[in-house]
């Protein structure tokens, strides 16, 4: 069985050789048939790759321990829906994983495009089954899954305990479903440039898939997020590792391209900077996959060293360096179309969406990457932590989330500076009046005043969209409120789903806000029977009980909560020590309430069960997956197909026809 | 904030005394004292050549034990230890060097 | 690495090659989808989306307060102009359209012709396209070319 896997991976390897190759002689010599044969070489690559899958995954689940990979991933005593997620739990698996998302991605682009697109395709052939051809070649020559051990051992090592959680499950998939994804807006960018088709109908291909692969990185970053505050134990949801800003990176200059698309199918401008944004965003893809592996830069994450550096970062080199090249060549075909007609326009203030974007993600580049420059250049490593990030990014972050209020009060084109100050006025006092009321309570601190404030601004220019919106649309067509609100989003799913979004980035604002500014940490040792005040909790500390489960041995500390006297909840944080891996875990035992979080760890304990607890109070953190699932639900309004799709410009012609069938009209 | 090695940080100890820096040691077989009540860790990194006493004021990690690879960060004191505001073990690495499973 | 795995290796392999070279030995039927002379009418229809788009956007931006009554007209008129230009432009590169006008061009030909074997001289015809015009007529009837009236 596993001859056939390991078979299945090198036949993958040559047929996504002969795609690119064919690909391109395809293109060069202009043969259909040969663009054609490289299509079905795709679509091989994907079969070949899933059959690899399919024996891992099988291998897995008879805990084939002849393989060297399931046997450091997987044991006996595991659930079987962690072995399951095992598959991608090592460094072997998950590459396999990112090149199925790949070749599946691949696969979907070759139908999609069967009779579209056909000047571009050869060259987003190319480029797919080249990516394609780093991962394979990374899995076939250097990390390959299907390696046996020399003596076939009774147990594998099983999963790290920390990572046999659902949310560690799902997090590796919905980054790589997101990296992944952008390869294909490169691919067609590559395509637009190596064809000479540089009209937007290459943008308007991949609009789609920019939005999906967005909405997946969206997810997987918040879901990491989400993981490190309920797994890692240290009170906190981000730290600027360097693992999580590569993954951040591209998210920035995805968000940027995101938006300045718009430009460029409207007016026809930016089209050289669009062309940097993609390639920059999938580059950064590439980059943060590769920082997570090879340990370039210490983190939390990875100190192993590892031997993938080299092949990343030929590819990355050679990769960029052409996408780079193509651009200059075509620099005198790229330019705009139009003009910026005004200052106070729609464009101009997207514009300024993508400043503030790309400055952060340099931000953030500079930081993480500044270790390794001065390692390189002084000799001296030196490190950047937390401060550097928040310093500069929460202003840059706060003028972000401010502009995305301004810009829905902005017409394209150009705005009437009289109506824009009408517009302010509503959204402004709301805030005003709302951020007076929280100062009077007591919320003293000033960034996270200003923070509030803003957001309440934004809040109120999108709760105004709405209702203007559909003001508008019963004006025309009458109906109730309702029906003139439900056909006002299905008319422009991009712009209210886009609100909708940023609703969403607003509440995780709020949650961030909260959380960073109000945050209450406090040590408490207590023994059975002792209590404590930690905010506005009080916490009994009941008894330390010890028990057995077939992986692991718990400590388990029962402590009620109480507050004015009432009882609220009982909360059970957990000391385990998994016997396979010899060492010890700390559950942590959380509350989750839209008001605030309260988040217990024992930090450990003495033999006569006094217990040290370090317990964290973090306001508004539940606004922050909120506001998760409200851009996630946003994303999906916007990405849902219309019923009476965009008609490709070919069946336009017909219609030109029946136009002009009657000469003399013309409108 | 300088990112050193054990043996580099041996080497400049008077200058760097008072500064922050951050270190990157292996845990030493020395005793650890690990005081629950005060959430104050006790131990030493380094190798047989060189070594820095450290003190961490915190929670210990889970990963924390001898041989484990950290990182810490804090100031050099008068007495040649280490204050430590930050320690760091190295995550449960799903990239690890190539371990023999157990038999 | 026993019979089977050998047998379904070697399937795997057969499976790959003929996928990958039926379109090459097959040539012929695959309709080549490079109308490359259309490139013009192409892109000429995407800013003709582009141009409606923003006349929708226009509308809709003043029907939500965010453009004045005179910005709202200025803009409008001017967009309006540039699409009345485009599909002009359109119905010059249309192939269809060209032959359709060619055809019209020749049956008013044509009839002129026997008119004024008819009717005599006398009878005025459009300075652009050559259709028959009546004396009250200040604008071409078919290709609406104005008319100097003294």
């Amino acid at each position: 069985m596993n001859n056939i896997g390991g078979a299945a991976l090198l036949f993958a390897f040559v047929a996504a050789i002969y795609a690119v190759v064919i690909a391109l002689l395809g293109a060069r010599l202009r043969r259909q048939e040969m663009i054609r044969s490289a299509e079905r070489a795709t679509y091989g690559v994907f079969g070949l790759v899933t059959i690899t899958m399919v024996v891992i995954l099988y291998a897995l689940l008879v805990l084939d321990f002849r393989l060297q990979y399931v046997a450091s991933v997987s044991s006996r005593a595991m659930p079987t829906f962690y072995v399951i997620a095992a598959l991608w739990g090592g460094q072997e698996g998950s590459m396999l994983l990112w090149l199925w998302l790949l070749a599946m991605y691949s696969a979907i682009v070759m139908v999609q495009n069967r009779h579209r697109n056909r000047e571009l395709m050869p060259y987003v052939i190319a480029t797919l089954m080249t990516t394609a051809l780093l991962f394979l070649a990374m899995l076939v020559i250097v990390e390959n899954p299907f390696r046996q051990l020399p003596q076939v051992p009774r147990d594998g090592q099983g999963l790290n305990p920390l990572l046999q959680n659902p949310l560690m499950v799902i997090h590796p998939p919905n980054l790589y479903l997101g990296f992944v994804g952008f390869a294909v807006p490169f691919a067609f960018a590559i395509g637009a440039l190596a064809s000479g088709r540089l009209d937007t109908q290459w943008i308007r291909s991949i609009r789609r898939w920019t939005l999906v692969a967005w909405l997946f990185l969206s997810i997987g970053i918040l879901l990491g997020g989400q993981w490190a505050y309920v797994e890692l134990g240290w009170g906190g949801y981000w730290a600027w590792d360097p693992v999580e800003n590569a993954s951040f990176m591209p998210w920035l200059t995805g968000t940027a391209f995101l938006h300045s698309v718009m430009i460029q199918e409207k007016k026809g401008m930016l089209k050289v900077w669009n062309m940097a944004l993609v390639i920059l965003t999938y580059a950064l893809s590439i980059f943060g996959t590769f920082l997570t592996r090879s340990g370039v830069i210490a983190s939390v994450h990875a100190f192993a060293q590892s031997s993938l550096g080299p092949y990343f970062l030929l590819y990355l080199a050679g990769i960029v360096g052409i996408a780079v090249a193509l651009l200059v060549k075509r620099l005198p075909e790229l330019r705009s179309d139009h003009r910026l007609e005004s200052v106070v326009s729609r464009e101009s203030s997207f514009l300024f969406n993508n400043l503030f974007l790309v400055g952060i993600m340099f931000a953030v580049l500079w930081g993480t990457l500044f270790p390794i420059i001065s390692e390189a250049v002084r000799g001296v490593k030196i490190s950047v932590a937390a401060p550097f990030f928040n310093q500069v990014n929460i202003p840059l972050g706060l003028g972000l989330l401010f502009l995305s209020g301004v810009c829905p009060l902005i017409a394209w084109r150009k705005a009437s500076v009289r109506n824009l100050r009408c517009n302010f006025l509503y959204p402004l006092s709301l805030s005003f009046v709302i951020t007076a009321v929280l100062y009077t309570l007591g919320i003293r601190h000033v960034v996270a005043l200003i923070s509030f404030a803003i957001c309440l601004f934004v809040f109120g220019t999108i709760v105004l969209e709405f209702y203007r919106g559909t003001r508008a649309r019963r004006a025309v067509s009458g109906g109730t409120v309702w029906q003139a609100f439900v056909s006002l989003i299905r008319r422009n799913r991009r712009r209210y789903g886009g609100y909708i979004v940023h609703f969403g980035v607003v509440l995780i604002f709020v949650g961030i806000t909260g959380s960073s500014a109000y945050q209450i940490e406090q040590n408490v040792v207590l023994h059975p029977g002792e209590s404590a005040l930690v905010g506005t909790f009080i916490l009994q500390y009941d008894d330390l009980t010890r028990m057995i489960e077939s992986t692991y041995e718990a400590f388990i500390a029962k402590l009620t909560v109480l507050r004015n006297g009432k009882y609220l909840t009982t909360l059970y944080p957990e000391k385990r020590l998994y016997f396979a891996q010899n060492q010890p875990t700390t559950e942590v035992a959380l509350r989750t309430r839209p008001f605030e979080d309260l988040y217990i760890i024992m930090a450990g304990f003495e033999p006569s069960k006094t217990a040290t607890f370090k317990v964290f109070v973090n306001p508004l953190v539940f606004w922050m997956w909120m506001g998760g699932l409200v851009m996630v639900l946003g994303t999906a309004i916007a990405i849902w197909p219309e019923r009476y799709p965009y008609v490709p410009a070919r069946q336009h012609t017909a219609g030109q026809v029946e136009m002009t069938a009657a000469p003399g009209s013309r409108l | 904030m300088y990112f050193l090695t054990v043996p580099e940080v041996q080497q400049k100890l008077i200058a760097l005394k008072g500064e922050p820096i951050r270190v990157a040691g292996k845990v030493t077989e020395d005793p650890i004292d690990w005081d629950v009540r005060n959430l104050s860790l006790a131990f030493v990194i380094g190798d047989a050549q060189s070594r820095i006493s450290v003190r961490y004021k915190g929670v210990k990690p889970d990963m924390f034990q001898t041989g484990v690879d950290v990182i810490v960060e804090g100031r050099i004191g008068q007495d040649g230890v280490l204050a430590a505001s930050v320690l760091m073990t190295s995550c449960p690495s799903k990239y690890q060097e190539e371990k023999s499973p157990a038999l | 690495m026993t019979a089977i795995d050998v047998a379904i290796i070697c399937l795997m392999a057969i499976g790959l090659v003929v996928c990958v070279g039926e379109p090459l030995v097959r040539r012929v039927s695959y309709k080549s989808h490079g109308r490359e002379d259309n490139n013009e009418a192409e892109s000429l229809l995407l800013q003709k989306e582009m141009l409606y788009g923003a006349i929708r956007d226009l509308d809709f931006d003043f029907q939500t307060g965010k453009v004045d009554q005179k910005d709202y007209g200025e803009l409008r008129r001017q967009l309006e102009r540039e699409a009345v230009h485009l599909l002009r432009h359109l119905d010059a590169v249309d192939p269809l359209v060209v032959f359709a006008n060619e055809v019209e061009r020749q049956v008013l030909g044509l009839r002129r012709h026997r008119t004024s074997a008819v009717c005599g001289s006398g009878q005025e015809a459009c300075p652009n396209c050559d259709a028959p015009l009546e004396s009250s007529d200040n604008f071409c009837p078919s290709c609406g070319q104005a008319l100097r009236r003294v």
